[in-house]
């Protein structure tokens, strides 16, 4: 049928419908795709999108679309919200963006600004110059070292969410601070100087008590007015919570708090059965369980009952860590007549799965399973598997083992999967040197995003992992034809490297750790590095080489 | 002629049923739907037409609405009645109220009843457009924000090209609009179209996002 007769004269169409359902549309748009489906169409859609679309998150996007919204939407200074990534997928997008923006001055109105990955010292510089955005309310910077930039001052922060080392002083330059939510990296060798301000009404952790040797506790005494507080520890070597501690330190210091959620994972060699019931009571006082109606479960190991962990209801963060390996001997504080909602409303918050310890059997509350994110440390039974059918990030880390019949199950039950981190002794393991046949047909339909991390015998988290020439060629053979993000490290020459990675045809960034020193034009020796080049190189502080091509190869 | 839609479960007269009065809404091709007070209370333009007027047995007309689109917004609204109200955000909250407003609104949150209804709605027969300006007039925003969520959801990630042939979408005349010459000078970037390979205006370029 000819386009003329499909749409007929009478019929209403797109362009009957008002601006203000136009820009209602656009609401609940990313601004970069309602600049790619709009602009250039005429100029009463040039206008709207010009005038009313000013939320542009830029995360995980293909550079072409990043050109794209650069040209064609000609009113950034109207932007309110910006959200900028260095993650492998989008290499020196940052850096990018200040070269062809160096004043902040094109956005300096914004109102809510996030940076993820900020760990390079181009993007130090873009941190730095954050102060002079003077309506900025909510900013939210990821791997930041808080030493490098304390100087800055913003005095309209309202919200922040905060990836750094424990140098935090300079949160104290933001009085207006209400809102925080701070996970602790160790991703710098300076001093470190843990504050919070006083002002805080909301404030959520996470952190690793054992390795952070931190005492948070009397930081959270010197803040009156918080009423919600969130607690996530990482750590598995840990004494059993207290509740009366708790208890003490909230009547004592925080009269204001309405809401405490946290994650208290404990493994406690001396502990006896009953100091594990004197945990539970501790948790069970008439303030816990009457005035603030506080309810907590833990989950304990049956094998080796001193390890489990307790933990607030409704569950409060996206992670679940595995450390144990039965919870056969669950309790929870819940009154009799709530126990049923444990099976419906009070997990679903969870889509991150990290499994240190083999469990034969998936916890019950994990269903309705919202599981798009896996961390295998462990031995994952068969029992598992239906959980898996969201899934799409997969980390395969050193203590998983599997065979290839295991991994081709696995890969059935994971239709969604995209995203795959993995060291080369694994994937080989895992496809019988990479020749089984079904292993690698899946691999090759659905990876979009391979990253192979360091070897298992030397395991470092953030090195690569060294491919040979042979096992690059394998991992061309394999996830050409689908694979749009590749991070590797790489020995061989670039001349023999190169006409390999070529067969990547899909290929939307390139993230290689060289052991030698090399520069960019032994890679791409035709690419400029200015940016108006269609591809995007540079090199970081590491010496490690980063594409953010343009179209492909 | 006015005709009393099969779908109304009273036949004439002020009704008191068990959900409240019913009242007579009349589209602008004649027909005329009776909806209780659950029903009202969704549409903000009823509700307040409703109010002022006191309108007894006489239809309360509706001339920006046909039948064929006032009756399933009758039987969206039927269904909705019982919804409950969406709770006040709580400042006490876990969660920062504040959080979620620098970023789109959700789109993928349509419940499967809205999206079983919405798709007997169609773009080339232009009645999902319709359904969507009658929510507006009609004041009803659970069915608007059904109607808008759709829409995005069927341009995310397309290319202008692709929205273009999606949605027919004309084109500046040539020479005029993004076309002129001067709005190329003051949107420098801004790919021109035209549909006339003979336009006095720059030459069409291709979409960089459709090669």
């Amino acid at each position: 049928m000819s386009k003329s007769k499909r749409f007929k004269r009478e019929s209403t169409t797109f362009e009957y419908l008002p601006n203000e359902i136009c820009v209602e549309i656009f609401s609940y748009l990313n601004g970069v795709d309602t600049v790619c489906a709009f602009s250039s169409l005429n100029i009463r859609f040039q206008s709207l999108v010009n005038n009313y679309v000013d939320i542009f998150n830029f995360k995980s996007i293909s550079k072409k679309k990043f050109d794209f919204v650069i040209q064609h939407h000609h009113n950034i200074q109207q932007w309110r919200s910006l959200c900028l990534s260095n993650n492998d997928d989008t290499p020196g997008q940052i850096k990018l963006f200040c070269q062809l923006f160096p004043s902040t001055n094109y956005i300096h109105q914004l109102q809510s600004l996030t940076i993820l990955n900020a760990q390079d010292k181009d993007t130090e510089k873009f941190v730095l110059q954050i102060p002079l955005f003077n309506n900025l309310v909510s900013l939210s910077i990821e791997n930041v070292c808080g030493f490098n930039i304390q100087t800055i001052n913003l005095p309209t922060l309202q919200r922040l969410t905060l990836t750094s080392c424990k140098h935090t002083s300079w949160i104290m330059n933001c009085p207006s601070l209400k809102s925080l939510e701070y996970t602790i990296a160790d991703n710098c060798t300076h001093d470190h100087k843990l504050v919070f301000p006083k002002t805080l009404i909301r404030f959520k952790m996470y952190y690793n008590e054992y390795s952070d040797r931190i005492d948070f506790r009397k930081l959270l005494r010197q803040m009156p007015n918080l009423t919600a507080l969130a607690l996530f520890d990482k750590s598995v070597q840990k004494i059993l919570p207290d509740g009366k501690y708790w208890e003490e330190l909230i009547k004592s210091s925080l009269p204001l708090l309405k809401t405490f959620q946290f994650y208290f994972p404990y493994n406690e060699y001396s502990a006896w059965w009953d100091d594990w019931n004197a945990m539970i009571e501790s948790f069970s006082t008439p303030f816990y369980l009457l005035e603030k109606r506080w309810f907590v479960r833990c989950d304990r190991d049956l094998e080796y009952f001193y390890q489990g962990s307790l933990y607030s209801l409704p569950f409060a963060f996206p992670e679940l860590l595995i450390n144990t390996s039965s919870y056969k001997t669950s309790i929870s504080t819940l009154p009799d007549s709530d126990v049923n909602e444990i099976k419906s409303n009070y997990y679903t918050k969870i889509n991150t799965l990290i499994v240190n310890k083999a469990l034969a059997e998936p916890p019950i509350y994990l269903l309705p399973s919202n599981i798009i994110r896996l961390t295998l440390n462990a031995t994952l039974s068969k029992s598992w598997l239906y959980l898996l059918k969201e899934l799409r990030y997969l980390y395969i880390e050193y203590r998983a083992d599997m065979s290839s019949d295991d991994f081709a199950q696995l890969l059935e039950h994971t239709p969604n999967l995209e995203s795959l981190v993995i060291s080369t002794e694994k994937l080989k393991k895992f496809t019988d040197d990479f020749q089984r046949q079904i292993v690698c047909q899946y691999l090759s339909e659905r990876i979009k995003s391979l990253t192979i991390t360091d070897s298992d015998y030397n395991y470092n988290r953030s090195n690569l992992g060294h491919v040979s020439i042979d096992a690059l060629s394998s991992l061309t053979r394999i996830f050409s034809s689908k694979c749009e993000h590749l991070s590797l490290a790489l020995k061989a020459n670039p001349n023999t490297a190169r006409p390999i990675l070529r067969r990547m045809r899909q290929l939307r960034s390139l993230h290689i750790q060289w052991p030698h020193n090399f520069t960019v034009s032994d890679w791409l020796p035709k690419q400029s590095t200015n940016s108006t080049a269609l591809d995007f190189v540079h090199m970081n502080d590491k010496q490690e080489f980063f594409v953010w091509f343009g179209n492909r190869f | 002629m006015a005709t009393t839609a099969e779908a109304s479960n009273t036949t004439t007269g002020n009704t008191e049923t068990a959900t409240g009065k019913m009242i007579k809404i009349q589209s602008n091709d004649g027909q005329i739907f009776e909806v209780d007070q659950g029903v009202v209370e969704q549409s903000s333009t009823i509700k307040t037409l409703s109010d002022l007027m006191d309108v007894g047995d006489v239809p309360i007309p509706l001339p920006n609405v046909k039948a064929s689109i006032l009756g399933p917004i009758v039987d969206f609204c039927n269904h909705h009645k019982n919804d409950q109200k969406p709770e006040p955000i709580d400042e006490d909250d876990d969660d920062d109220p504040n959080k979620d407003i620098y970023e789109p609104k959700r789109s993928d949150d349509i419940c499967e009843w809205d999206l079983n209804f919405i798709k007997q709605f169609t773009v080339p027969e232009g009645t999902l457009f319709d359904i969507i300006m009658a929510a507006n007039y009609l004041g009803i925003k659970t069915l608007l924000a059904v109607g808008c969520k759709t829409i995005a959801n069927m341009v995310r990630g397309k290319s202008s090209t692709e929205v273009r042939e999606m949605f027919n979408i004309s084109y500046d005349p040539p020479g005029e609009g993004i076309n002129a010459p001067n709005a190329i000078e003051g949107q420098a970037g801004t790919v021109p179209t035209t549909q006339d390979a003979n336009a006095t205006g720059p030459s069409p370029q291709p979409d960089p996002m459709n090669q």
